[in-house]
Protein backbone atom coordinates (compact mmCIF):
# COMPACT_ATOMS: atom_id res chain seq x y z
CA UNK A 1 0.00 0.00 0.00
CA UNK A 2 2.65 2.66 1.23
CA UNK A 3 4.72 1.79 -2.32
CA UNK A 4 1.73 2.57 -4.39
CA UNK A 5 1.26 5.59 -2.42
CA UNK A 6 4.70 6.56 -3.06
CA UNK A 7 4.00 6.21 -6.78
CA UNK A 8 0.96 7.95 -7.38
CA UNK A 9 2.92 10.60 -5.45
CA UNK A 10 6.10 10.29 -7.74
CA UNK A 11 3.57 10.60 -10.56
CA UNK A 12 1.74 13.62 -9.61
CA UNK A 13 5.29 15.43 -8.56
CA UNK A 14 6.64 14.10 -12.15
CA UNK A 15 3.17 15.36 -13.82
CA UNK A 16 3.44 18.66 -12.16
CA UNK A 17 7.31 19.10 -13.05
CA UNK A 18 6.60 18.46 -16.54
CA UNK A 19 3.77 21.12 -16.43
CA UNK A 20 5.35 23.66 -15.16
CA UNK A 21 8.37 23.51 -17.52
CA UNK A 22 6.79 22.32 -20.25
CA UNK A 23 8.48 25.33 -22.47
CA UNK A 24 11.25 27.68 -21.94
CA UNK A 25 8.70 30.59 -20.98
CA UNK A 26 6.91 28.32 -18.66
CA UNK A 27 10.41 27.16 -16.76
CA UNK A 28 11.39 31.11 -16.44
CA UNK A 29 8.08 32.24 -15.12
CA UNK A 30 8.44 29.35 -12.25
CA UNK A 31 12.14 30.37 -11.68
CA UNK A 32 11.06 33.56 -11.36
CA UNK A 33 8.14 33.17 -9.12
CA UNK A 34 10.07 30.87 -6.80
CA UNK A 35 13.18 33.63 -6.50
CA UNK A 36 10.51 36.60 -5.83
CA UNK A 37 8.81 34.38 -2.93
CA UNK A 38 12.45 33.15 -1.66
CA UNK A 39 13.84 36.91 -2.29
CA UNK A 40 11.09 38.21 0.10
CA UNK A 41 11.11 35.27 2.34
CA UNK A 42 15.54 36.19 3.19
CA UNK A 43 14.87 39.67 2.96
CA UNK A 44 11.80 40.24 5.32
CA UNK A 45 12.97 36.65 7.66
CA UNK A 46 13.27 38.65 11.15
CA UNK A 47 9.88 40.03 10.71
CA UNK A 48 8.68 36.56 9.83
CA UNK A 49 10.25 34.64 12.56
CA UNK A 50 9.18 37.65 14.99
CA UNK A 51 5.99 37.95 13.72
CA UNK A 52 3.59 34.98 13.24
CA UNK A 53 0.88 36.91 11.06
CA UNK A 54 3.40 37.50 8.61
CA UNK A 55 3.14 34.20 7.94
CA UNK A 56 0.06 34.46 6.94
CA UNK A 57 0.53 35.62 3.14
CA UNK A 58 2.79 33.18 2.31
CA UNK A 59 0.66 30.37 3.71
CA UNK A 60 -2.34 32.06 1.63
CA UNK A 61 -0.56 31.92 -1.00
CA UNK A 62 0.38 28.25 -0.87
CA UNK A 63 -3.00 27.24 0.11
CA UNK A 64 -3.90 28.56 -2.86
CA UNK A 65 -1.43 26.60 -5.04
CA UNK A 66 -2.81 23.58 -2.96
CA UNK A 67 -5.89 24.79 -4.38
CA UNK A 68 -4.91 24.56 -7.83
CA UNK A 69 -3.14 21.38 -7.72
CA UNK A 70 -5.88 19.48 -6.34
CA UNK A 71 -8.31 20.85 -8.77
CA UNK A 72 -6.50 19.17 -11.35
CA UNK A 73 -5.51 16.02 -9.62
CA UNK A 74 -9.32 14.36 -10.39
CA UNK A 75 -10.83 16.80 -13.05
CA UNK A 76 -7.49 17.22 -14.79
CA UNK A 77 -7.17 13.74 -15.08
CA UNK A 78 -10.78 12.54 -16.67
CA UNK A 79 -10.01 15.90 -19.16
CA UNK A 80 -7.23 14.60 -20.18
CA UNK A 81 -8.65 10.97 -20.51
CA UNK A 82 -6.04 9.50 -18.67
CA UNK A 83 -8.29 8.59 -15.22
CA UNK A 84 -9.70 5.44 -16.76
CA UNK A 85 -6.55 4.29 -17.51
CA UNK A 86 -5.56 4.86 -13.71
CA UNK A 87 -8.17 3.14 -12.75
CA UNK A 88 -7.95 -0.36 -14.77
CA UNK A 89 -4.55 -0.69 -13.12
CA UNK A 90 -4.20 -2.99 -10.22
CA UNK A 91 -3.52 0.24 -7.84
CA UNK A 92 -6.79 0.12 -4.98
CA UNK A 93 -8.98 3.19 -4.52
CA UNK A 94 -7.51 3.99 -1.39
CA UNK A 95 -3.45 4.12 -2.52
CA UNK A 96 -5.01 6.32 -5.25
CA UNK A 97 -6.93 9.34 -2.97
CA UNK A 98 -4.05 9.22 -0.61
CA UNK A 99 -1.38 9.20 -3.25
CA UNK A 100 -2.91 12.18 -5.07
CA UNK A 101 -4.03 14.07 -1.80
CA UNK A 102 -0.54 13.40 -0.22
CA UNK A 103 1.26 14.80 -3.59
CA UNK A 104 -0.22 18.30 -3.09
CA UNK A 105 -0.19 18.45 0.75
CA UNK A 106 3.67 17.06 1.05
CA UNK A 107 4.60 19.67 -1.77
CA UNK A 108 3.16 22.93 -0.23
CA UNK A 109 3.94 21.85 3.21
CA UNK A 110 7.33 21.02 2.08
CA UNK A 111 7.41 24.55 0.40
CA UNK A 112 6.30 26.16 3.57
CA UNK A 113 8.67 24.32 5.68
CA UNK A 114 11.62 25.57 3.15
CA UNK A 115 10.13 28.89 3.38
CA UNK A 116 9.93 29.07 7.47
CA UNK A 117 13.71 27.14 7.79
CA UNK A 118 15.09 29.64 5.21
CA UNK A 119 13.59 32.34 7.24
CA UNK A 120 14.83 31.35 10.26
CA UNK A 121 19.06 30.72 8.79
CA UNK A 122 18.84 34.39 6.95
CA UNK A 123 17.36 35.60 10.33
CA UNK A 124 20.15 33.63 12.37
CA UNK A 125 22.96 34.98 9.51
CA UNK A 126 21.63 38.50 9.22
CA UNK A 127 19.80 39.83 12.62
CA UNK A 128 17.89 43.35 12.01
CA UNK A 129 17.74 44.16 15.72
CA UNK A 130 14.13 42.90 15.82
CA UNK A 131 13.26 40.52 18.87
CA UNK A 132 12.42 37.05 18.19
CA UNK A 133 8.96 36.44 19.66
CA UNK A 134 8.59 33.26 18.05
CA UNK A 135 10.64 29.91 19.87
CA UNK A 136 11.58 26.94 18.00
CA UNK A 137 9.14 24.99 19.54
CA UNK A 138 6.08 27.86 18.33
CA UNK A 139 7.07 27.74 14.73
CA UNK A 140 7.29 23.84 15.08
CA UNK A 141 3.64 24.24 15.87
CA UNK A 142 2.32 25.99 13.70
CA UNK A 143 3.89 24.32 10.69
CA UNK A 144 2.18 21.19 12.37
CA UNK A 145 -0.89 23.00 12.27
CA UNK A 146 -0.35 24.00 8.81
CA UNK A 147 -0.05 20.68 7.58
CA UNK A 148 -3.15 19.84 9.24
CA UNK A 149 -4.43 22.89 7.54
CA UNK A 150 -3.22 21.69 4.15
CA UNK A 151 -4.37 18.02 4.48
CA UNK A 152 -8.20 19.54 5.18
CA UNK A 153 -8.00 22.00 2.28
CA UNK A 154 -6.37 19.04 0.48
CA UNK A 155 -9.04 16.49 0.90
CA UNK A 156 -12.02 19.53 0.46
CA UNK A 157 -10.67 20.02 -3.08
CA UNK A 158 -10.27 16.44 -3.83
CA UNK A 159 -13.69 16.58 -3.37
CA UNK A 160 -14.82 19.40 -5.21
CA UNK A 161 -12.34 17.57 -8.22
CA UNK A 162 -13.86 14.18 -8.06
CA UNK A 163 -17.08 15.84 -8.79
CA UNK A 164 -15.82 18.37 -11.52
CA UNK A 165 -15.98 17.67 -15.06
CA UNK A 166 -13.79 19.82 -16.17
CA UNK A 167 -10.73 21.62 -13.77
CA UNK A 168 -12.21 24.95 -14.95
CA UNK A 169 -14.82 24.41 -12.98
CA UNK A 170 -13.32 22.74 -10.12
CA UNK A 171 -11.43 26.01 -9.37
CA UNK A 172 -14.64 27.92 -9.99
CA UNK A 173 -16.21 26.07 -7.35
CA UNK A 174 -12.98 26.31 -5.13
CA UNK A 175 -13.16 30.13 -5.53
CA UNK A 176 -16.47 30.78 -5.00
CA UNK A 177 -16.36 28.40 -1.52
CA UNK A 178 -13.19 30.32 -0.38
CA UNK A 179 -15.27 33.70 -1.38
CA UNK A 180 -18.36 32.51 0.51
CA UNK A 181 -16.18 31.48 3.86
CA UNK A 182 -13.82 34.33 4.07
CA UNK A 183 -17.19 36.53 3.84
CA UNK A 184 -18.58 34.79 6.47
CA UNK A 185 -15.83 34.81 8.29
CA UNK A 186 -15.50 38.53 8.21
CA UNK A 187 -19.32 39.23 9.31
CA UNK A 188 -18.78 36.63 12.19
CA UNK A 189 -16.48 38.45 13.47
CA UNK A 190 -17.95 41.70 12.72
CA UNK A 191 -20.59 40.34 15.00
CA UNK A 192 -18.87 38.71 17.97
CA UNK A 193 -18.94 41.20 20.88
CA UNK A 194 -16.35 43.04 22.24
CA UNK A 195 -15.53 41.64 25.42
CA UNK A 196 -15.25 37.55 23.34
CA UNK A 197 -13.01 39.72 20.78
CA UNK A 198 -10.23 40.93 23.69
CA UNK A 199 -10.49 37.02 25.26
CA UNK A 200 -9.70 35.76 21.59
CA UNK A 201 -6.94 38.01 20.93
CA UNK A 202 -5.45 37.16 24.27
CA UNK A 203 -5.69 33.56 23.02
CA UNK A 204 -3.99 34.27 19.74
CA UNK A 205 -1.03 37.11 21.11
CA UNK A 206 0.30 34.78 23.25
CA UNK A 207 -1.35 33.86 26.45
CA UNK A 208 -2.47 29.79 26.37
CA UNK A 209 -0.86 29.15 23.07
CA UNK A 210 -0.33 25.50 23.85
CA UNK A 211 -3.91 25.00 24.51
CA UNK A 212 -5.08 27.20 21.40
CA UNK A 213 -2.88 24.90 19.00
CA UNK A 214 -4.17 21.59 20.65
CA UNK A 215 -7.68 22.97 20.24
CA UNK A 216 -6.99 24.23 16.52
CA UNK A 217 -5.30 20.97 15.89
CA UNK A 218 -8.40 18.86 17.54
CA UNK A 219 -10.82 20.56 15.51
CA UNK A 220 -8.88 20.18 11.98
CA UNK A 221 -8.09 16.12 12.91
CA UNK A 222 -11.87 16.12 13.18
CA UNK A 223 -12.03 17.89 9.69
CA UNK A 224 -10.14 16.09 8.01
CA UNK A 225 -11.86 12.81 8.97
CA UNK A 226 -15.09 14.20 8.15
CA UNK A 227 -13.23 15.02 4.72
CA UNK A 228 -11.49 12.20 3.75
CA UNK A 229 -14.56 10.05 4.64
CA UNK A 230 -16.60 11.90 2.50
CA UNK A 231 -13.88 11.72 -0.39
CA UNK A 232 -13.66 7.85 0.12
CA UNK A 233 -17.01 7.57 -0.24
CA UNK A 234 -17.21 10.02 -3.52
CA UNK A 235 -14.37 7.76 -5.09
CA UNK A 236 -16.44 5.09 -6.75
CA UNK A 237 -14.46 3.67 -10.12
CA UNK A 238 -17.91 3.37 -11.89
CA UNK A 239 -19.02 6.84 -11.17
CA UNK A 240 -15.66 8.21 -11.84
CA UNK A 241 -15.80 6.48 -15.30
CA UNK A 242 -19.28 7.68 -16.39
CA UNK A 243 -19.35 11.27 -15.51
CA UNK B 1 -7.25 -22.37 -13.43
CA UNK B 2 -10.29 -22.30 -15.81
CA UNK B 3 -9.59 -23.04 -20.18
CA UNK B 4 -11.50 -20.26 -20.83
CA UNK B 5 -10.35 -16.96 -19.99
CA UNK B 6 -13.69 -14.69 -20.09
CA UNK B 7 -16.83 -16.65 -19.38
CA UNK B 8 -20.13 -14.14 -18.71
CA UNK B 9 -23.34 -15.60 -18.57
CA UNK B 10 -26.34 -13.99 -19.68
CA UNK B 11 -24.37 -10.19 -18.47
CA UNK B 12 -26.87 -7.27 -18.92
CA UNK B 13 -25.93 -3.62 -18.24
CA UNK B 14 -28.75 -0.83 -18.01
CA UNK B 15 -28.01 2.87 -18.16
CA UNK B 16 -31.46 4.11 -16.65
CA UNK B 17 -33.99 3.48 -19.86
CA UNK B 18 -31.16 2.28 -22.11
CA UNK B 19 -30.03 -1.22 -22.35
CA UNK B 20 -26.32 -1.10 -23.24
CA UNK B 21 -25.64 -5.08 -22.78
CA UNK B 22 -28.44 -7.66 -23.25
CA UNK B 23 -27.55 -10.97 -21.70
CA UNK B 24 -24.58 -11.13 -23.56
CA UNK B 25 -22.96 -14.89 -23.27
CA UNK B 26 -19.49 -15.65 -24.32
CA UNK B 27 -16.84 -17.97 -23.59
CA UNK B 28 -13.04 -17.26 -24.94
CA UNK B 29 -10.61 -19.58 -24.81
CA UNK B 30 -7.19 -18.82 -23.42
CA UNK B 31 -4.20 -17.85 -25.64
CA UNK B 32 -6.13 -16.56 -28.95
CA UNK B 33 -7.09 -13.42 -30.06
CA UNK B 34 -10.73 -13.13 -29.61
CA UNK B 35 -12.55 -10.59 -32.32
CA UNK B 36 -15.54 -8.34 -30.23
CA UNK B 37 -17.32 -6.69 -33.55
CA UNK B 38 -20.12 -4.46 -33.53
CA UNK B 39 -21.18 -1.20 -34.73
CA UNK B 40 -20.50 2.01 -32.60
CA UNK B 41 -22.71 2.20 -29.86
CA UNK B 42 -23.23 -1.60 -29.90
CA UNK B 43 -22.09 -2.17 -26.23
CA UNK B 44 -18.27 -3.15 -26.71
CA UNK B 45 -16.52 -0.93 -24.05
CA UNK B 46 -19.39 -1.00 -21.65
CA UNK B 47 -18.53 -5.12 -21.55
CA UNK B 48 -14.57 -4.51 -21.43
CA UNK B 49 -15.36 -1.96 -18.64
CA UNK B 50 -17.80 -4.54 -16.81
CA UNK B 51 -15.29 -7.53 -17.29
CA UNK B 52 -12.39 -5.33 -16.08
CA UNK B 53 -14.37 -4.69 -12.66
CA UNK B 54 -14.57 -0.96 -13.43
CA UNK B 55 -19.17 -1.39 -13.73
CA UNK B 56 -21.31 -4.02 -12.09
CA UNK B 57 -23.25 -5.70 -14.76
CA UNK B 58 -27.33 -5.06 -13.87
CA UNK B 59 -27.85 -8.85 -13.85
CA UNK B 60 -25.68 -11.87 -15.14
CA UNK B 61 -22.31 -13.18 -14.29
CA UNK B 62 -18.71 -12.86 -15.56
CA UNK B 63 -15.59 -14.61 -14.56
CA UNK B 64 -12.22 -12.88 -15.60
CA UNK B 65 -9.45 -15.90 -15.65
CA UNK B 66 -11.49 -17.64 -12.67
CA UNK B 67 -12.29 -14.30 -10.70
CA UNK B 68 -15.50 -12.87 -10.22
CA UNK B 69 -15.94 -9.46 -11.90
CA UNK B 70 -18.21 -8.16 -8.92
CA UNK B 71 -16.31 -9.94 -6.13
CA UNK B 72 -12.53 -10.22 -7.26
CA UNK B 73 -12.16 -6.74 -9.44
CA UNK B 74 -8.26 -6.29 -7.72
CA UNK B 75 -7.66 -9.48 -8.60
CA UNK B 76 -8.36 -9.31 -12.13
CA UNK B 77 -7.15 -6.07 -12.76
CA UNK B 78 -3.84 -7.05 -11.24
CA UNK B 79 -3.48 -9.78 -14.07
CA UNK B 80 -4.84 -7.84 -17.20
CA UNK B 81 -3.64 -4.96 -19.16
CA UNK B 82 -5.66 -2.55 -20.86
CA UNK B 83 -5.98 -0.37 -23.64
CA UNK B 84 -9.17 1.59 -23.18
CA UNK B 85 -11.40 4.02 -25.51
CA UNK B 86 -8.47 6.43 -25.01
CA UNK B 87 -4.78 5.98 -25.27
CA UNK B 88 -4.34 7.51 -21.64
CA UNK B 89 -0.76 9.05 -22.18
CA UNK B 90 0.65 11.52 -19.74
CA UNK B 91 0.54 13.73 -22.85
CA UNK B 92 3.72 16.28 -21.05
CA UNK B 93 5.83 13.12 -20.20
CA UNK B 94 7.96 11.54 -22.49
CA UNK B 95 7.06 7.77 -23.64
CA UNK B 96 9.93 6.25 -21.53
CA UNK B 97 8.40 8.14 -18.26
CA UNK B 98 4.55 7.29 -18.72
CA UNK B 99 5.79 3.67 -18.94
CA UNK B 100 8.05 4.24 -16.18
CA UNK B 101 4.49 5.22 -14.16
CA UNK B 102 3.01 2.09 -14.99
CA UNK B 103 5.71 -0.45 -14.64
CA UNK B 104 6.03 1.15 -10.80
CA UNK B 105 2.13 0.82 -10.82
CA UNK B 106 2.68 -2.79 -11.74
CA UNK B 107 5.64 -3.35 -9.14
CA UNK B 108 8.34 -4.02 -11.46
CA UNK B 109 11.82 -3.65 -10.06
CA UNK B 110 14.66 -1.33 -11.55
CA UNK B 111 16.06 -3.79 -13.89
CA UNK B 112 13.45 -5.39 -15.30
CA UNK B 113 11.47 -1.98 -15.87
CA UNK B 114 14.79 -0.41 -17.81
CA UNK B 115 14.92 -3.79 -19.66
CA UNK B 116 10.91 -4.45 -20.25
CA UNK B 117 10.50 -0.96 -21.41
CA UNK B 118 13.29 -1.12 -23.87
CA UNK B 119 12.25 -4.33 -25.34
CA UNK B 120 8.86 -2.89 -25.84
CA UNK B 121 9.67 0.61 -27.26
CA UNK B 122 11.95 -1.51 -29.42
CA UNK B 123 9.28 -3.84 -31.02
CA UNK B 124 7.03 -1.12 -31.77
CA UNK B 125 9.59 1.43 -33.26
CA UNK B 126 9.65 4.26 -30.56
CA UNK B 127 12.94 3.51 -29.20
CA UNK B 128 14.44 6.49 -30.98
CA UNK B 129 11.95 8.87 -29.70
CA UNK B 130 11.40 7.65 -25.93
CA UNK B 131 13.01 10.63 -24.75
CA UNK B 132 9.74 13.25 -26.32
CA UNK B 133 6.82 14.11 -24.55
CA UNK B 134 3.65 11.96 -25.80
CA UNK B 135 1.83 14.71 -26.54
CA UNK B 136 4.14 15.56 -29.42
CA UNK B 137 3.37 12.82 -31.07
CA UNK B 138 1.41 11.50 -33.77
CA UNK B 139 -1.92 9.27 -33.11
CA UNK B 140 -0.16 6.07 -34.30
CA UNK B 141 2.75 6.71 -32.17
CA UNK B 142 0.72 7.05 -29.01
CA UNK B 143 -1.77 4.41 -29.79
CA UNK B 144 1.37 2.42 -30.06
CA UNK B 145 2.54 4.04 -26.69
CA UNK B 146 -0.46 2.73 -25.43
CA UNK B 147 -0.56 -1.06 -26.12
CA UNK B 148 3.09 -1.38 -25.07
CA UNK B 149 2.38 0.20 -21.56
CA UNK B 150 -0.52 -2.62 -21.47
CA UNK B 151 2.04 -5.46 -22.01
CA UNK B 152 4.58 -3.39 -19.99
CA UNK B 153 3.83 -6.36 -16.62
CA UNK B 154 2.57 -9.27 -19.00
CA UNK B 155 -0.82 -9.81 -18.30
CA UNK B 156 -2.17 -12.65 -18.84
CA UNK B 157 -5.31 -10.93 -20.90
CA UNK B 158 -5.14 -7.88 -22.53
CA UNK B 159 -8.03 -5.90 -23.95
CA UNK B 160 -8.02 -3.88 -26.25
CA UNK B 161 -10.40 -1.43 -27.22
CA UNK B 162 -10.94 0.26 -30.50
CA UNK B 163 -7.03 -0.03 -31.30
CA UNK B 164 -6.52 1.00 -34.60
CA UNK B 165 -9.48 3.86 -34.02
CA UNK B 166 -9.06 6.95 -35.87
CA UNK B 167 -5.64 6.24 -37.55
CA UNK B 168 -4.79 6.32 -41.23
CA UNK B 169 -4.64 3.12 -43.07
CA UNK B 170 -1.24 3.04 -43.33
CA UNK B 171 -0.32 3.30 -39.18
CA UNK B 172 -3.45 1.15 -38.56
CA UNK B 173 -2.00 -1.42 -40.97
CA UNK B 174 1.66 -0.80 -39.11
CA UNK B 175 -0.40 -0.89 -35.37
CA UNK B 176 -1.82 -4.33 -36.44
CA UNK B 177 1.30 -6.47 -37.52
CA UNK B 178 3.30 -5.24 -34.82
CA UNK B 179 0.60 -6.19 -32.11
CA UNK B 180 0.22 -9.85 -34.29
CA UNK B 181 3.85 -10.14 -33.87
CA UNK B 182 4.35 -9.10 -30.34
CA UNK B 183 1.25 -11.33 -29.53
CA UNK B 184 2.30 -14.19 -31.12
CA UNK B 185 6.06 -13.56 -29.05
CA UNK B 186 4.71 -13.47 -25.57
CA UNK B 187 1.64 -15.90 -25.90
CA UNK B 188 -1.08 -13.43 -24.35
CA UNK B 189 -5.21 -13.72 -24.71
CA UNK B 190 -6.54 -11.10 -26.52
CA UNK B 191 -9.99 -9.03 -26.16
CA UNK B 192 -10.23 -6.72 -29.47
CA UNK B 193 -13.01 -4.79 -30.04
CA UNK B 194 -13.17 -3.10 -33.42
CA UNK B 195 -15.37 -1.93 -35.97
CA UNK B 196 -12.38 -2.57 -38.49
CA UNK B 197 -13.14 -6.13 -40.40
CA UNK B 198 -10.23 -6.47 -41.90
CA UNK B 199 -8.27 -6.02 -38.79
CA UNK B 200 -10.80 -8.56 -37.19
CA UNK B 201 -9.75 -11.20 -40.05
CA UNK B 202 -6.33 -10.63 -39.41
CA UNK B 203 -5.92 -11.11 -36.25
CA UNK B 204 -8.38 -12.76 -34.32
CA UNK B 205 -9.12 -16.62 -34.41
CA UNK B 206 -12.57 -16.34 -32.78
CA UNK B 207 -15.43 -13.53 -33.15
CA UNK B 208 -18.06 -12.16 -31.67
CA UNK B 209 -20.77 -10.30 -33.28
CA UNK B 210 -22.99 -7.66 -31.37
CA UNK B 211 -25.41 -5.66 -32.05
CA UNK B 212 -27.48 -3.10 -29.76
CA UNK B 213 -26.10 -5.20 -26.61
CA UNK B 214 -26.95 -8.50 -28.30
CA UNK B 215 -24.99 -11.52 -29.07
CA UNK B 216 -25.43 -12.05 -32.76
CA UNK B 217 -22.92 -14.76 -33.91
CA UNK B 218 -20.21 -16.53 -32.47
CA UNK B 219 -17.37 -18.58 -33.26
CA UNK B 220 -14.25 -18.49 -35.67
CA UNK B 221 -14.20 -16.34 -39.00
CA UNK B 222 -14.42 -19.36 -41.36
CA UNK B 223 -17.16 -20.91 -39.60
CA UNK B 224 -19.37 -17.77 -39.28
CA UNK B 225 -18.43 -17.30 -43.31
CA UNK B 226 -19.56 -20.50 -44.12
CA UNK B 227 -22.79 -20.31 -41.81
CA UNK B 228 -23.85 -16.96 -42.67
CA UNK B 229 -21.96 -15.86 -45.86
CA UNK B 230 -22.82 -16.05 -49.44
CA UNK B 231 -20.13 -17.04 -51.90
CA UNK B 232 -19.50 -14.86 -54.80
CA UNK B 233 -18.54 -16.39 -58.39
CA UNK B 234 -17.22 -13.85 -60.97
CA UNK B 235 -17.28 -15.11 -64.54
CA UNK B 236 -15.35 -13.17 -67.28
CA UNK B 237 -16.03 -13.60 -70.62
CA UNK B 238 -18.19 -13.17 -73.58
CA UNK B 239 -22.00 -13.72 -74.75
CA UNK B 240 -23.98 -13.28 -71.03
CA UNK B 241 -26.59 -11.11 -72.37
CA UNK B 242 -29.53 -10.69 -70.66
CA UNK B 243 -31.65 -13.60 -71.21
CA UNK B 244 -29.01 -15.68 -69.68
CA UNK B 245 -28.32 -13.48 -66.41
CA UNK B 246 -32.47 -13.31 -65.98
CA UNK B 247 -32.42 -17.34 -66.53
CA UNK B 248 -29.53 -17.67 -63.84
CA UNK B 249 -31.19 -15.85 -61.42
CA UNK B 250 -34.18 -17.84 -61.00
CA UNK B 251 -32.22 -20.82 -60.17
CA UNK B 252 -32.76 -21.56 -56.02
CA UNK B 253 -28.99 -21.72 -55.99
CA UNK B 254 -28.28 -17.89 -57.31
CA UNK B 255 -29.11 -14.72 -55.06
CA UNK B 256 -28.09 -12.58 -57.66
CA UNK B 257 -26.63 -12.26 -60.50
CA UNK B 258 -25.19 -9.08 -62.67
CA UNK B 259 -23.17 -8.68 -65.55
CA UNK B 260 -21.10 -5.66 -66.89
CA UNK B 261 -18.26 -5.41 -69.29
CA UNK B 262 -17.67 -8.82 -69.62
CA UNK B 263 -17.91 -9.52 -66.11
CA UNK B 264 -20.79 -11.51 -64.41
CA UNK B 265 -20.82 -11.62 -61.21
CA UNK B 266 -22.92 -14.20 -59.20
CA UNK B 267 -23.95 -14.10 -55.55
CA UNK B 268 -24.23 -17.74 -54.41
CA UNK B 269 -26.50 -19.54 -51.74
CA UNK B 270 -24.00 -20.75 -49.05
CA UNK B 271 -23.10 -24.28 -50.01
CA UNK B 272 -24.51 -24.26 -53.72
CA UNK B 273 -21.64 -25.50 -56.13
CA UNK B 274 -20.73 -23.32 -59.10
CA UNK B 275 -19.74 -26.08 -61.84
CA UNK B 276 -23.37 -26.78 -62.72
CA UNK B 277 -23.74 -22.87 -63.60
CA UNK B 278 -20.58 -22.96 -65.73
CA UNK B 279 -21.65 -25.75 -67.73
CA UNK B 280 -25.30 -24.06 -67.89
CA UNK B 281 -23.60 -20.77 -69.38
CA UNK B 282 -21.16 -22.95 -71.82
CA UNK B 283 -24.48 -24.84 -73.26
CA UNK B 284 -26.09 -21.60 -73.78
CA UNK B 285 -23.52 -20.28 -75.77
CA UNK B 286 -20.68 -18.22 -73.73
CA UNK B 287 -17.21 -17.89 -74.02
CA UNK B 288 -15.69 -18.10 -70.74
CA UNK B 289 -11.91 -17.05 -70.15
CA UNK B 290 -11.79 -17.05 -66.53
CA UNK B 291 -13.59 -18.59 -63.37
CA UNK B 292 -13.05 -16.64 -59.98
CA UNK B 293 -14.75 -18.28 -56.85
CA UNK B 294 -14.24 -15.83 -53.51
CA UNK B 295 -16.07 -16.57 -49.76
CA UNK B 296 -17.53 -14.10 -48.24
CA UNK B 297 -15.84 -11.56 -46.36
CA UNK B 298 -16.36 -11.40 -43.23
CA UNK B 299 -17.80 -7.58 -43.80
CA UNK B 300 -20.29 -9.61 -45.55
CA UNK B 301 -20.87 -11.32 -42.68
CA UNK B 302 -20.85 -8.81 -39.91
CA UNK B 303 -23.05 -6.77 -42.79
CA UNK B 304 -25.42 -10.04 -43.11
CA UNK B 305 -25.99 -10.39 -39.37
CA UNK B 306 -26.59 -6.50 -38.62
CA UNK B 307 -29.05 -6.69 -41.36
CA UNK B 308 -30.86 -9.81 -40.06
CA UNK B 309 -31.39 -8.21 -36.95
CA UNK B 310 -32.34 -5.01 -38.10
CA UNK B 311 -35.11 -6.67 -39.66
CA UNK B 312 -36.02 -8.91 -36.79
CA UNK B 313 -37.02 -5.54 -35.28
Amino acid sequence: MLNDIGTVIWKEWKELVARSTRTRSETLKTIAVAAVILGIVVWRASHIISNPGALIVPSFALIQLLAGIMADSFAGERERHTLETLLASRLSDLAILIGKIAAGVLLVWGLMLFATGLAVLASAIRPDGSPASLSLGNIVAILAIYFLLCLAMSCAAAIVSLRAPTVRQAIQTLTWSFMILFFIGVFAIARIPPQWKTTLMRVFMGENLVRTELIAAAILSGLILFLFGAARLRFQRARLILD
Amino acid sequence: MAASVIRTQTITRDFKSTRAVDALTIEVPRGIVFGFLGPNGSGKTTTIRMLLGLLEPTSGKAEVLGFDTVKKPDDIRLRCGALLEHPGLYERLSAEDNLQVYARIWNMREVERRARIKELLESFGLWDRRKDPAGTWSHGMKKKLAVARAMLHRPALLFLDEPSAGLDPVAAVGLRDELASVVRREGVTVFLTTHNLSEAEKLCSRVAVIRQGRLLAEGPPDQLRDRKGTHRVEVVGNGFSDDLVNKLQLLPAVLSATQSNGRLLLQLQNGSKAAPLIRLLVEAGAEIEEVRKEKASLEDVFLALVEEDRDAE
